[in-house]
C-alpha cells in the first residue's frame, strides 16, 4: 500500500485586480512495509534496436551487454520479454512471443538469446511499440515498463505512423528512451518518452549503458502504485494557464489533461515508488474585492481510481503590498528552472541556425540561471558548449569546437531541475 | 449526498469551499486571514500564525508564536525578559538613478532627446515600499523616486518592496512602457515581484536606469 501526501506552497495574497494564482505542489509517496507489491505485479520489456546501423562491433556488443544487464536486474516473479527492432519487431525472448516469469533459469536463457542477436535492416519504431503493447496486453500486470534503446533516426516509418502508434500506446505502458551515439534525433525520442511518461537520455559512450539500465530497471521495479493522476478542480470562470511537473525534471502536463467534469481535469503521472515530485500550477481567476477569499484550485491525487490526498490553492485579495509582493521561494525557484530549460532550448536552436548573437545571449542567460540556482549538473553541460567568463552576469563565449555528444547531452538533460532548498523543519 | 449552500447560493458537495465558485463556506479551525489551513492530508504553507491570546513581543511588537522562547523577529528572550544584543549594523540599501545611454539606445524612443548633462541621484532606501513614478506638480505624495523628467515613465510605474529577508523586490505596477532588468529587452510581468540583488539595474521610461546597491562604506553605525 502506498500513501500519498500533497502540500501546496504559495503566496495566496493577490494585489487589487490580480488574477494569476501560482503554487508549487509537492507530492510525496511512501510505500508501506514490505516494499513494492502492486496489485497485479509488474512487467518489463526491453526493446533493443537491431537495425543495420547497430552492426558496428562496439555498439552491438554494448547494446547486447546492456540488454543482458537489464534482464539481470529484473527481480523474481516479474513478467518480462525482450524484443528486437528493425523494419519490424521480433521476439527475442521468449522466442515464441509472450512473456516469461523471471527466475534464475529464464534470465539466463534470455541473456543467451540476446548474445546471439544480429543487426540488419531499417528503423521503424512504430512497429516496435505496437509489438510491446501487444505483448503487455497478454499479461495482467499493473505496472508496465519498457526501455527503448536505439542509435538512429526513425527513418523507415511512414509519416504519421509513429504518432498513431504512440496514441495507441498512451496510458497503456511507460517507456524510457535511450539514445546511443550521436546519430539519433533528440526531439524524436523526446516525443516518444513524453507520450509514454518516460525519460530520454543520451548514452554517448556505450560503456555507460550498463549503469544507466540498472538504474532504470531498479526504478521501474521499485514502483508501488501503478496509475496515479493529479486531479485539479478550479472554480467557475477560472482558466488553467499551465500545469507542469518541475522536479525532478520539467514536463508539461497540460497536453495530457483528461476532463473529468466541468470543473476538474486529470493529469496522468504514471507509476510511483517512494519518491517526491513537485508541480507548478498557474490558474487565472476572476478578481474579487479586497479582503475576499476564494479557493482557486483543489489538487487531489487519484490512485487507481481512488482519491488519496489533497491540497488547497487559495487566493486572498489585499491592498497591502507587503503581503501581495511577498515572493514565494518555491514558485520563484521553479519559475527560474523552467526559464533555464527554455533558454537552453532557444540557445541551441539559434546556434544550429547560425544566429550567434541570440545563441550567446540565451546560453549566457542559462549560465546565469544555472549559477543562481546551484544547478551544477546543467552548468557542467553548458560549459561543454560555451566558455563561461562570468556566471553572475551570464557573460559567455560560444565554443567553436563543440562535440555532438556534448550538445546532445545538454539538449536532452536541459529539463533536469534541482529541488528547491527548504529550511530544515 | 448532502449539499451546503455557499454565500452565492450554489449547492456545494464540499463544505469548506464552494465546489462551483470557490467561495469559503465554513471557516477552518484557524482564522483564514492568518492561520494555516490544515485538514486531513492538507497542509498549505502560510506565514506563521500569531498565537491567539499571546501578547506581542515587548521589544519590537512582533506577534509571538505560541510557546516560542525567543522572538522570531528580534530575538527577544521572553523567559528571561532580555532584549537581544543589537545586530552589527549592516549598510542599508540605496539606489542610484539617472539617465542611461545604453537603455536609451535600446528603447530608441521617437522624438525624445537624451538629457544633457546626464546627472545621477542617490537615494537611501528607508521605507518598506519605495515608489517609482512621475509626480504631478501638485502631487500631495510624490513618488519617492520621482522621474518627472523622463516622459516615458508612468505616474505610478513600479514599486520597490522590502521582503521578509531584508532584500528588495521590484514590482511593475502595470506601467505603460514596462520595466526591464539588467539590459534585457523583455518587460517584467505586471504585478509580479522580482527579487533584486546588489548591482541589479532596473530600467524604466525612455532613459532611466535605477541601480540597487549597498550603502557605501561611509554608512555610519546608528
Amino acid at each position: 500500500m502506498t500513501s500519498f501526501r500533497a502540500e501546496a506552497y504559495q503566496n495566496e495574497y493577490l494585489p487589487v485586480d490580480g488574477s494569476e494564482v501560482n503554487a508549487v505542489v509537492t507530492v510525496t509517496a511512501e510505500m508501506g512495509e514490505g516494499g513494492p507489491d502492486p496489485t497485479g505485479g509488474a512487467a518489463e520489456i526491453v526493446i533493443v534496436d537491431m537495425s543495420g546501423s547497430m552492426e558496428e562491433r562496439a555498439k552491438l556488443l554494448a547494446a547486447r551487454e546492456a540488454t543482458c544487464v537489464a534482464v539481470e536486474c529484473i527481480r523474481d516473479g516479474v513478467e518480462f520479454a525482450v524484443i528486437a527492432g528493425s523494419w519490424d519487431a521480433r521476439p527475442v525472448y521468449p522466442r515464441k512471443g509472450g512473456m516469461a516469469v523471471a527466475d534464475d533459469v529464464t534470465r539466463e536463457e534470455a541473456c543467451r538469446a540476446v548474445r546471439q542477436l544480429k543487426a540488419a535492416g531499417g528503423t521503424a519504431m512504430s512497429g516496435w511499440l505496437r509489438m510491446a503493447l501487444k505483448t503487455f496486453d497478454g499479461s495482467g500486470a499493473a505496472i508496465r515498463h519498457a526501455i527503448l534503446l536505439t542509435d538512429g533516426r526513425n527513418e523507415s516509418d511512414e509519416p504519421g505512423d509513429l504518432e498513431r502508434a504512440l496514441e495507441e500506446c498512451r496510458g497503456r505502458f511507460q517507456c524510457d528512451c535511450r539514445g546511443v551515439g550521436t546519430d539519433w534525433e533528440v526531439d524524436e525520442l523526446r516525443r516518444i518518452a513524453t507520450a509514454l511518461l518516460g525519460t530520454v537520455d543520451i548514452v554517448a559512450q556505450p560503456e555507460g549503458l550498463v549503469d544507466d539500465f540498472r538504474g532504470l530497471i531498479e526504478g521501474a521495479m521499485g514502483k508501488g502504485a501503478a496509475d496515479v493522476s493529479l486531479r485539479l478542480w478550479t472554480p467557475l470562470g477560472a482558466r488553467v494557464a499551465f500545469v507542469r511537473q518541475v522536479a525532478p525534471a520539467i514536463e508539461d502536463l497540460a497536453v495530457r489533461a483528461k476532463p473529468v467534469d466541468e470543473r476538474s481535469a486529470d493529469y496522468p503521472t504514471g507509476s510511483w515508488g517512494s519518491e517526491s515530485r513537485d508541480y507548478h500550477l498557474c490558474i487565472r481567476v476572476e478578481p474579487r474585492g479586497v479582503g475576499e477569499e476564494m479557493l482557486a484550485g483543489r489538487v487531489s491525487l487519484v490512485v487507481d481510481g481512488e482519491v488519496a490526498g489533497q491540497s488547497l490553492i487559495r487566493a486572498v485579495w489585499t491592498d497591502d503590498l507587503q503581503l501581495s509582493t511577498r515572493i514565494n521561494r518555491e514558485v520563484a525557484h521553479y519559475s527560474g528552472q523552467a526559464e533555464l530549460a527554455e533558454a537552453i532550448q532557444e540557445g541551441l536552436e539559434a546556434r544550429r541556425a547560425g544566429d550567434e548573437p541570440t545563441a550567446t545571449a540565451r546560453l549566457g542567460r542559462a549560465v546565469q540561471l544555472a549559477a543562481e540556482s546551484g544547478n551544477e549538473a546543467t552548468m557542467g553541460l553548458l560549459r561543454g558548449v560555451v566558455e563561461v567568463e562570468d556566471p553572475a552576469t551570464g557573460t559567455v563565449r560560444l565554443r567553436g569546437d563543440v562535440a555532438d555528444a556534448d550538445e546532445m547531452s545538454l539538449d536532452t538533460r536541459s529539463t533536469k531541475t534541482v529541488r528547491v532548498k527548504r529550511p530544515e523543519p | 449526498m448532502s449539499t451546503t449552500l455557499c454565500p452565492s447560493g450554489h449547492a456545494s458537495l464540499t463544505d469548506d469551499y464552494c465546489d462551483q465558485c470557490g467561495a469559503r463556506i465554513h471557516a477552518p479551525a484557524t482564522d483564514p486571514a492568518t492561520g494555516p489551513v490544515s485538514e486531513r492530508v492538507d497542509s498549505v504553507a502560510m506565514p506563521t500564525a500569531p498565537a491567539v491570546g499571546v501578547p506581542p513581543c515587548p521589544e519590537c511588537g512582533a506577534a509571538r508564536g505560541g510557546s516560542d522562547r525567543f522572538c522570531e523577529d528580534c530575538g527577544y528572550d521572553f523567559v528571561e525578559g532580555v532584549a537581544p544584543a543589537p545586530p552589527p549594523p549592516e549598510p542599508g540599501w540605496e539606489v542610484e538613478f539617472g539617465p542611461d545611454r545604453e537603455h536609451f539606445a535600446r528603447m530608441a524612443p521617437d522624438g525624445v532627446e537624451f538629457p544633457e548633462p546626464a546627472q545621477a541621484r542617490v537615494l537611501a532606501l528607508a521605507a518598506a515600499e519605495v515608489r517609482i513614478g512621475r509626480a504631478r506638480p501638485s502631487d500631495p505624495a510624490p513618488p519617492e523616486i520621482d522621474l518627472a523628467a523622463d516622459p516615458a515613465v508612468s505616474r505610478l510605474h513600479a514599486v520597490l518592496v522590502l521582503q521578509d529577508d531584508g532584500a528588495y523586490a521590484v514590482v511593475d505596477k502595470g506601467s505603460t512602457n514596462g520595466t526591464m532588468l539588467n539590459g534585457e529587452t523583455s518587460c517584467l510581468a505586471a504585478e509580479t515581484p522580482v527579487r533584486l540583488a546588489a548591482g541589479d539595474r532596473v530600467h524604466v521610461g525612455a532613459w532611466t536606469t535605477i541601480t540597487l546597491r549597498r550603502g557605501g562604506g561611509d554608512a555610519s553605525p546608528s
